[in-house]
């Protein structure tokens, strides 16, 4: 019992050493909490900093069945994000909690401004989430982004969460967690790439389920930084070459012509993409090698395809149109001088010891580097029909 | 062997008297129950003897026809012409009756009237025969109410305990069943089986029981509590230390083991001694299962039991200091069901709580035919209308119910109220700390298990002491087969079940 008694107080001590500042205090009740899933930060043209935070309101229905959602949106302002963040509790009846953001959201000017400073205490505190996603706004602010998709109807965080999962079928875009942004903008001379997202007003016959005050978003590439600042926006082809040299190709689609000169979709079903960089007599040379299979989803063409020589004739473009992708994409980022592909690392990787030469001379080497991409397919199945209906 | 006797003396201290009809009147005579009657042995009227029997404990068929009839009409008596010449041919078997014994103190004849024998006193001789005619009422052997199995013996113990050795011994045949007897409880005089495998049995264990029992300083032994708190070593941990059981194959399995049981006259449950954590958890079913089955569930028990012991307290923590552990669509949810309602949520786990154990403790007291109105109450009360009130949010009574379901997997009903008192602890530490008083808790828990022992065996035996080949018989039961050694943590003689 005695030494029940000094376990006890041994625990009651130890709690000392737990940082638990405010005992009871630290206690909130759910209900009184802002569960934050989007945070927004932009930067005003007084310099101020804007910090837009919303979260999805649940009400049980008023025929107790069901649960009412709307979106709820702070605003506040400060000189910096943490003043910002203060300032919340000003305006707010409830103690705002970021460990359910989801997102960060930041607009094009506070970008193309540089973004490291906003994001240093989104980083530091202990509340946010390193797996929380970072977005552009293309052509606006995070909290025109934010106030423009929240209505009613619609919630932006899950509005977001579903563009992302279904990212992967058209491999234009991808999820880059804060975690692994901040790796990439802690080295010298790689560039980040960024998802953006972009705001369309004008698509008359969308449904009205995705579409909120008359505004829906989509993902439709990324936004290259030099150092930690936005310089362009990729279109979703080229954004779709970095993800062939990235390896994040989920799935995607091809169109093909048809012996009939008529459209064949194929399906992106696996891709696999090896890097091997090599020095020779001082030339840094790097082999991107492609793998992928696809299947025949559709064909609008009249006649038969199924047979070895169409096969292979189908197979050559498939990896002729991925191969002018991959090659775009490089010779674009050679042009701008901006190693979004991390090729840096692979060559470190390969040579250690010429790792701080290869850093050093990293910008003049980088547009020299001779790239040779091979790109080989495999057509593989093609669903419940073989040859369209009607054709003998 | 026992000292019982001294505390025998010290009860009936009447070594003094001489045996006589006018003593054993004077000791037992007011009782409304006491019978005696004067009879003259073989028509003699100058052979006279006394019939004595407490009416109720005794077969009166028995006594007419075996005892009363033979003396008074058998042609050997009507010979005898003094009370020597009786006493003789007693002796000799004439009264033919397996169980009698010549009794010529007092005191061993009132032991044997009160224990349902019949005593003829021959009262110039001042000796007396005692017969065994027990005759009480007693019930008949059913099926057992707690702990039920599909597959397995339907048996249980009863409150007779020469049934419940009588049960024993038709599971073990053997030579090496050892049913010893002693006495219990100054005023009851409660018999107590201590039964064991002679073979098998770790002769040091026996030792300390047979210690414990003699010592036992009790007044009566008429409920369990008097046994199991004064021979448990721990006498302030909630947690049973000594297994009951109502099933006489359990029993039997246990004695096979090398454990020691204790059969108590008047309980239908037996005890076994000494036991560890990982008995409330195995149940008789376990072995009748096929070995697959019976691993998940009772890796399914195992979960269970911290589910019911943590689920609210890691609730009311998670809620109120953690949020961010939640994933992000179920806090929504919760935060949509809390709306509107006044209390914290650890007010409110701590009034479902109390209510569930109210439920419970009013659902055992009721009688059965007005047993059903609890749960009316509780379902419509607490479940619904409390909700519907907005007293309580609908998640904390998911919670409860949870928690109350998983309370019932135990098999044990002691272990599960132990469980019971500490998930209330840690309800408490996590609502001041959260996590951090939940895992000081546990802690705490853990720390007194790993102190606590019953009879020299470690209480988290098998999972403390290196026992690997025990092992294969918790989180998972393995196949009977591979199971081949006897608990090392028990000592016993002979180790190996089988090659």
């Amino acid at each position: 019992m005695k030494k029940f008694l000094v376990l006890i107080m041994i625990l009651a001590f130890l709690f000392n050493f737990t940082g638990c500042t405010q005992l009871i205090l630290s206690s909130t009740e759910i209900d009184k909490i802002f569960n934050t899933r989007i945070v927004g930060i932009d930067k005003l043209e007084n310099g101020k900093i804007r910090m837009t935070i919303t979260t999805k309101d649940t009400k049980p229905s008023e025929n107790g069945s069901g649960v009412s959602e709307k979106s709820e949106i702070l605003v506040s302002e400060g000189e910096t994000v943490f003043e910002a963040v203060r300032t919340l509790f000003e305006s707010s009846s409830k103690r705002p909690l970021y460990g359910h953001t989801e997102f960060v959201i930041i607009g094009e000017a506070t970008a193309k401004d540089g973004i490291l400073p906003f994001l240093d205490f989104v980083t530091r505190d202990n509340e946010f989430r390193y797996n929380a996603k970072i977005y552009i706004v293309k052509g606006d602010s995070a909290f025109n982004l934010i106030d423009k998709l929240s209505d009613e109807e619609t919630y932006l965080a899950d509005k977001l969460s579903a563009l992302e999962h279904n990212s992967g079928k058209l491999s234009i875009s991808s999820q880059e967690a804060l975690a692994e942004a901040m790796y990439i903008f802690d080295k010298p001379n790689i560039s980040t790439y960024l998802p953006y997202i972009e705001i369309i007003t004008d698509l008359p016959s969308v449904d009205t389920r995705v579409k909120s005050n008359g505004n829906t978003i989509s993902l439709n590439g990324y936004g290259i930084f030099k150092a930690d600042k936005l310089q362009y926006f990729l279109s979703s082809q080229r954004s779709r070459g970095i993800n062939w040299i990235r390896n994040k190709i989920q799935s995607g689609f091809i169109i093909v012509k048809g012996p009939d000169g008529k459209n064949i979709s194929m399906e992106i079903i696996s891709a696999k993409t090896s890097i091997k960089p090599s020095i020779k007599k001082g030339v840094l040379k790097c082999s991107v090698k492609v793998n992928f299979t696809t299947n025949v989803t559709e064909t609008m063409s009249r006649k038969k395809i199924f047979y070895d020589a169409e096969v292979i004739k189908l197979q050559q473009q498939q990896e002729e149109q991925i191969k002018k992708e991959i090659e775009d994409i490089i010779s674009y980022a050679q042009e701008k001088n901006l190693d979004i592909f991390g090729i840096l690392s692979n060559f470190i990787m390969a040579y250690p010891p010429m790792k701080n030469e290869l850093r050093q001379n990293w910008g003049k080497l980088f547009p020299e580097v001779q790239f040779s991409v091979k790109v080989d397919s495999k057509i593989n199945r093609t669903y419940f029909l073989r040859e369209s209906t009607g054709i003998r | 062997m026992t000292n019982y006797k001294e505390v025998f003396e010290e009860t009936f201290d009447y070594t003094n008297l001489k045996l006589s009809l006018e003593n054993i009147q004077a000791i037992i005579g007011s009782n409304s129950d006491f019978i005696s009657k004067s009879i003259f042995i073989g028509n003699n009227r100058n052979i006279e003897a006394s019939i004595i029997y407490m009416d109720g404990l005794v077969n009166l068929q028995l006594i007419s026809d075996f005892v009363v009839k033979p003396l008074m009409q058998a042609e050997e008596f009507k010979a005898c012409d003094s009370e020597t010449d009786v006493i003789n041919i007693i002796e000799q078997g004439t009264v033919y009756y397996s169980n009698n014994k010549k009794r010529t103190a007092i005191n061993d004849t009132l032991n044997d009237i009160l224990t349902g024998s019949v005593a003829v006193l021959l009262n110039k001789q001042q000796l007396a025969f005692t017969f065994e005619t027990k005759g009480f009422e007693k019930r008949a052997i059913s099926e057992p109410k707690v702990e039920n199995v599909i597959k397995g013996a339907k048996d249980s113990f009863v409150e007779t305990i020469r049934v419940n050795t009588a049960t024993c011994r038709l599971k073990i045949k053997s030579p090496n069943l050892v049913i010893e007897e002693t006495k219990v409880g100054r005023q009851t005089q409660t018999t107590i089986a201590i039964c064991y495998m002679k073979n098998i049995v770790n002769e040091k264990l026996l030792k300390e029981v047979k210690a414990r029992l003699n010592n036992l300083e009790v007044e009566s032994l008429i409920t369990s509590g008097f046994l199991e708190e004064f021979i448990v070593d721990n006498k302030f941990s909630t947690f049973p230390q000594i297994q009951y059981t109502e099933r006489p194959d359990k029993f039997c399995k246990n004695l096979i083991d090398g454990r020691i049981g204790l059969i108590i006259d008047g309980m239908p449950v037996s005890y076994i001694i000494p036991c560890t954590i990982l008995q409330f958890l195995q149940a008789p079913e376990d072995y009748s299962l096929n070995y697959i089955v019976s691993s998940a569930i009772r890796y399914m028990r195992f979960t269970s039991m911290f589910i019911t012991l943590l689920l609210p307290a890691f609730f009311v923590s998670i809620i109120n200091f953690h949020q961010e552990m939640i994933p992000t669509e179920l806090t929504f949810s919760i935060i949509a069901a809390k709306e509107g309602v006044p209390f914290p949520m650890f007010v409110e786990v701590i009034l479902m709580l109390a209510a569930f154990e109210l439920l419970v403790e009013a659902g055992l007291r009721l009688p059965q035919t007005i047993g059903q109105t609890v749960s009316i109450v509780g379902a419509l009360v607490v479940g619904q209308s409390a909700v519907q009130a907005k007293l309580l949010s609908p998640v904390t009574v998911i919670v409860i119910a949870i928690t109350a379901i998983t309370g019932f997997v135990m098999p044990n009903q002691d272990f599960s109220n132990a469980l019971r008192i500490w998930r209330f602890l840690f309800v408490i530490l996590s609502c001041i700390v959260g996590i951090y008083g939940l895992t000081s808790g546990l802690i705490l828990l853990l720390y007194s298990w790993c102190k606590m022992d019953s009879f020299g065996v470690p209480y988290l035996s098998p999972f403390v002491g290196g026992e690997e080949e025990q092992l294969k018989d918790t989180l998972f039961r393995f196949p009977l087969f591979t199971m081949k050694y006897r608990p090392s943590s028990l000592r016993v003689k002979n180790k190996r079940i089988m090659k």
